[in-house]
């Protein structure tokens, strides 16, 4: 039997505990006490069996009324600090859809590492600048904790997020007439965006979590200080790049002085570069001084 | 992790938890569970 393609170790560990969060997720019978919480994970809070609340839908609606998020950024940052970007890497739904879209064999890209930062500009022009500026068009005192209205608004859930699109665009626009009715060219644009964003998710490997996700752009920064890394030993690195030819977002790892490099803050923990390094104790992920899992020398390629 | 990187670690810590009991005392999650809405709507 061949098993060459047949994932084993810790990328089979990651992919159950991805599925397990998608569906725990989008578990309707959760919802009426998830949706207080936000989580560090794009999974829209506007799906009827979402559990959790969408962290940038809430940003977004508190810079609408020009109040700071204090719980928001309090839960997202401790989380951050806490397992870092492993929620993207581990529990984060459409990391794990984009994860399946990438197996289709075929030909593969490498985006440019200059898109990187678009994210963080979506992250200030449409998650809080603009609601800033613009406020709900349904409330104009702009003062008021309101309700976040929909449609008509300039931010980041109404006019890109493929997740909302995905969740709750699709199965409202089957489901509603209403739906139906009220659909306009922003509509059609974001379907457009939903589908460039598959079919980039199946040329480049979590190229929305690189490019356009504005929930990684905080995540990256709160990475900066977050417990678990991962580390390289420089001097038994060969070079062989196997580690940067698996890696998901592209993440170097870099020298800090002439023993030890550190991943970058794209780095989002799949430990797939720690699964496929040929140097034993070349790589290791860390969470404060204790080692998590570390390269043994085994490679499946 | 070196010395200088637990300090940041810990006033970071610090804050979030601040940032976080706030929220809570201004009554935030209850403002984020109302938002739980159709908001990708278009």
């Amino acid at each position: 039997m061949n098993t060459s393609n047949r994932r084993s170790g810790l990328p089979a560990k990651r992919s159950r505990v991805q599925l397990y969060s998608l569906i725990l997720l989008n578990s309707y019978i959760l919802a009426s006490v998830g949706k207080y919480i936000c989580l560090p994970v794009l999974n829209c809070y506007a799906c009827p069996i979402g559990t959790v609340a969408c962290p940038i839908g809430s940003i977004t609606a508190f810079a609408m009324v020009l109040d700071f998020p204090f719980y928001v950024i309090g839960l997202l940052g401790l989380a951050g600090l806490a397992v870092g970007r492993a929620f993207c890497g581990w529990v984060c739904p459409f990391g794990y859809v984009q994860d399946l879209l990438h197996r289709i064999p075929g030909r593969k890209l490498r985006l440019p590492r200059a898109l990187d930062a678009t994210k963080y500009v979506l992250l200030v022009v449409l998650v809080v600048g603009l609601p800033l500026l613009l406020g709900n068009p349904y409330d104009f005192s702009g003062t008021e904790r309101v309700v976040f209205e929909a449609g008509g608004t300039w931010d980041y859930c109404a006019l890109v997020c493929p997740v909302g699109t995905l969740e709750a665009g699709v199965p409202g626009l089957i489901a509603s007439p209403d739906f139906r009715e009220k659909a306009s060219w922003r509509t059609v644009s974001k379907f457009a965006i939903l589908a460039a964003v598959l079919v980039l998710a199946v040329l480049s490997h979590r190229s929305f979590c690189r490019v356009l996700c504005p929930l990684g752009a905080l995540m990256a920064m709160a990475s900066r200080v977050t417990l678990p890394r991962l580390r390289t030993h420089q001097a038994t690195c060969t070079r062989c790049q196997r580690c940067q030819r698996v890696c998901p977002t592209s993440s170097r790892l870099v020298p800090e002085d002439a023993g030890e490099g550190e991943a970058t803050s794209e780095c989002v923990l799949c430990l797939e570069c720690v699964q496929r390094c040929p140097e034993a104790g070349t790589l290791s992920a860390r969470l404060g001084g204790k080692t998590l899992a570390v390269s043994g020398g085994k490679t499946d390629e | 992790m070196s010395r200088k990187r637990w300090i940041l670690f810990a006033v970071v810590l610090s804050a979030l938890i601040g940032c976080l009991g706030y929220g809570i005392y201004l009554g935030d999650p209850w403002y984020v569970f109302d938002n739980a809405a159709a908001i990708c709507y278009t």
